[in-house]
């Protein structure tokens, strides 16, 4: 392609142990939960360039957290981490004995980006949810409150997350979408396709991290209603299907098969996913029983041409 | 096949009797197959008491009695004759004469109340152990039994056992436990040359025909079964019944409703 790569730098940043890099290898390398055991301690920066959407590319920087680490970041390095930031992401063990030395780290990385890249957005996750006896939301709401109080005034958005549950394809579908500038264009065509399909819903997804890019409903909400019927949407459904077509892929390649599309005519649905664009797949749901499948898959091809252009529009224009 | 209407509801139903030692993961098992209970989530599960009957309504109406460890055949309350199987749970790492005399208690008393009847081993856990220790002890609680029994007299040697291994956290259980329903489908004789005219007319390299609920196959074709084929149909199952919920209709038209219980993935299903 001809036109100019847009690079943005990500910011990985937490405690040693905290699951950083855990949750890299499961959103970008399609690799299982399981096999984060294995990982070890990250030795300063690991970078990575992640092809994203079109001429976006993700500079992952998944930095170490054992302190000698930090306190380099903090000090003489500070000036290479810090600048022309894009998102700075943080991750906080929920279930850390050192909540102190956590909040200090943190406290003093956050000035490091204010300083040098004072339009970064900022991420805070609250990981390993799962660990957390339930009722969980008390245990996040206070940890919420804690992370508010010690960020200041600065711009902040907190999720908990676990590799264990879809809760981490939701925060990592919001990061990436404040590096997708024009992503509410794209969801205004997916809603105009999803009216020609006479689908409930449309969503993009990019293609290997199967993150949700657009969706062709404006809210997210949880109940609709069709030509066929009252629909009740599940209000995790997003993150649910990154999460179930994830597993599946790697069950896939585990016999060596590549993932390619799906056709689902389930109880009261079909669904359809197939590739959109080189870096998107979409996703069509249909409750009207006399629309067919294939019909749908003619749409798809149909639409593609104008989907690459908005896609590489969308990122220009940035 | 033994086949007894009980009081409590007019359907017949298969008698499978589940038993083991105690913590060998009987309950686990019937509630991974069953109740959809995560595989990590059987760490909770509190000891068993006392018998617990389930109904199960696979492609046949089941009844699997989930039994305590001390169960023997006088305090089961029920003549082995009403059983169509015994699965014995046996804890892969566990060697010692205690489980094995419990099941030989069992093909004793099957041999002379009802030969006909299906026993089956799931050597389970099986996930524990490196791929050499687990075929290592499969092969010595294959051997220790069958050695205890043939001390005990020749005639035992008529009594086919199934062996099996087993574990909760993959596919291995389903398909153990597929193989254990096959032996109950009168009809599977027919089923299996369906399958067998499906794939020769669709050049489909494999069939599958599955429960999609409990995801265990009731037949397939003719051709081997590959483990691999087999936990990737699984997998895809699982899938399609979490996705289902998504997006699920209140009132939807009745036409909308034309898949029912069962379907056949043809291999490769999933993959375009
Ligand atoms: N229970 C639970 N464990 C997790 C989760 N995420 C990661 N872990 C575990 O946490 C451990 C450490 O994870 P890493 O990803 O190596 O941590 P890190 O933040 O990269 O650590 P450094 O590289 O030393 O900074 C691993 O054993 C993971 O399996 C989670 O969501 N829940
Ligand atoms: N590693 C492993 N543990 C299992 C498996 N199946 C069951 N367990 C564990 O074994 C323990 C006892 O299980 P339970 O079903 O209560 O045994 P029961 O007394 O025979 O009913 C539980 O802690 C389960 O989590 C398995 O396949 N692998
Ligand atoms: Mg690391």
């Amino acid at each position: 392609s001809s036109t100019p790569k847009m690079k943005k730098k990500v910011l990985l940043m937490g405690a040693s142990g905290s699951g950083k890099t855990s949750m890299r290898s499961l959103i970008f390398s399609n690799n299982p939960a399981s096999l984060t055991a294995r990982l070890g301690a990250t030795i300063d920066v690991e970078q990575n360039h992640v092809r994203f959407l079109g001429d976006l590319v993700l500079n992952l920087w998944d930095c170490g957290g054992q302190d000698a680490f930090m306190d380099s970041y903090l000090t003489t390095q500070k000036s290479t981490i810090f600048q022309q930031v894009g998102v700075m992401i943080y991750v906080f063990d929920v279930e850390t004995r050192e909540v102190g030395k956590d909040l200090e780290y943190y406290r003093d990385c956050l000035a490091g980006l204010q300083q040098f890249s004072p339009d970064a957005a900022i991420f805070l996750l609250v990981h390993k949810m799962d660990l957390v006896r339930e009722p969980r939301q008390p245990t996040f709401d206070k940890k919420k409150q804690d992370l508010q109080e010690a960020s200041g005034d600065a711009d902040i958005s907190v999720f908990g997350t676990s590799i264990y549950d879809e809760s981490l394809y939701k925060a990592w579908s919001n990061i990436v979408h404040t590096l997708i500038p024009n992503a509410s264009i794209l969801s205004r065509h997916l809603a105009t396709f999803a009216a020609a399909c006479n689908a409930t819903e449309v969503v993009l997804f990019e293609r290997t991290t199967f993150l949700v890019i657009a969706t062709s409903s404006s809210n997210a909400a949880s109940v609709s209603e069709t030509s066929s019927g009252i629909v009740e949407l599940d209000s995790k459904r997003y993150e649910r299907t990154s999460e179930l077509i994830k597993a599946f892929k790697h069950s896939c390649s585990r016999i060596r098969e590549e993932f390619r599309s799906l056709e689902l005519e389930l109880y009261d649905f079909t669904a359809v996913l197939d590739e959109m664009t080189r870096n998107t797949y979409v996703m069509i749901i249909v409750h009207d029983p006399t629309i067919e499948v294939a019909a749908l898959k003619l749409n798809i091809r149909l639409a593609r041409r104008k989907f690459e252009e908005l896609q590489s529009d969308s990122l220009v224009s940035a | 096949l033994n086949v007894h209407r009980s009081s409590s509801d007019s359907v017949a139903r298969t008698k499978i009797l589940l038993l083991g030692l105690r913590r060998a993961g009987k309950t686990s098992i019937q509630q991974v197959l069953f109740n959809n209970l995560p595989p990590k989530q059987t760490f909770y599960l509190e000891t068993t008491m006392r018998i617990v009957k389930h109904h199960v309504d696979t492609v046949i109406p089941l009844e699997i009695w989930d039994c305590p460890a001390n169960t023997t055949v006088e305090s089961l309350g029920a003549p082995l004759s009403q059983f169509s199987t015994i699965i014995f749970v046996i804890d892969i790492r566990d060697l010692y004469n205690q489980p094995i005399s419990k099941l030989v208690e069992f093909i004793v008393a099957s041999y002379s109340d009802n030969p006909d009847i299906s026993l089956e081993v799931f050597v389970h856990k099986a996930e524990k152990l490196q791929e050499d220790d687990k075929i290592e002890n499969f092969r010595q609680i294959h051997e220790r039994v069958s050695d205890r029994l043939l001390d005990m007299s020749p005639e035992y040697e008529q009594m086919q056992l199934n062996f099996h291994l087993t574990s909760v956290y993959d596919h291995s259980l389903h398909e153990a436990f597929s193989r254990v329903l096959h032996k109950l489908i009168e009809s599977l004789p027919y089923l299996e040359e369906l399958l067998n005219v499906f794939c020769a007319n669709s050049q489909s390299p494999k069939a599958f025909l599955f429960d999609t609920r409990s995801r265990l196959y009731i037949a397939t074709d003719a051709s081997p079964v590959d483990s691999a084929t087999h936990n990737l149909c699984c997998d895809y199952l699982q899938m399609l019944n979490s996705f289902g919920p998504l997006y699920k209709s209140i009132t939807a038209s009745p036409s909308r409703q034309r898949l029912s219980g069962t379907s056949t993935p043809n291999i490769p299903p999933p993959t375009a």
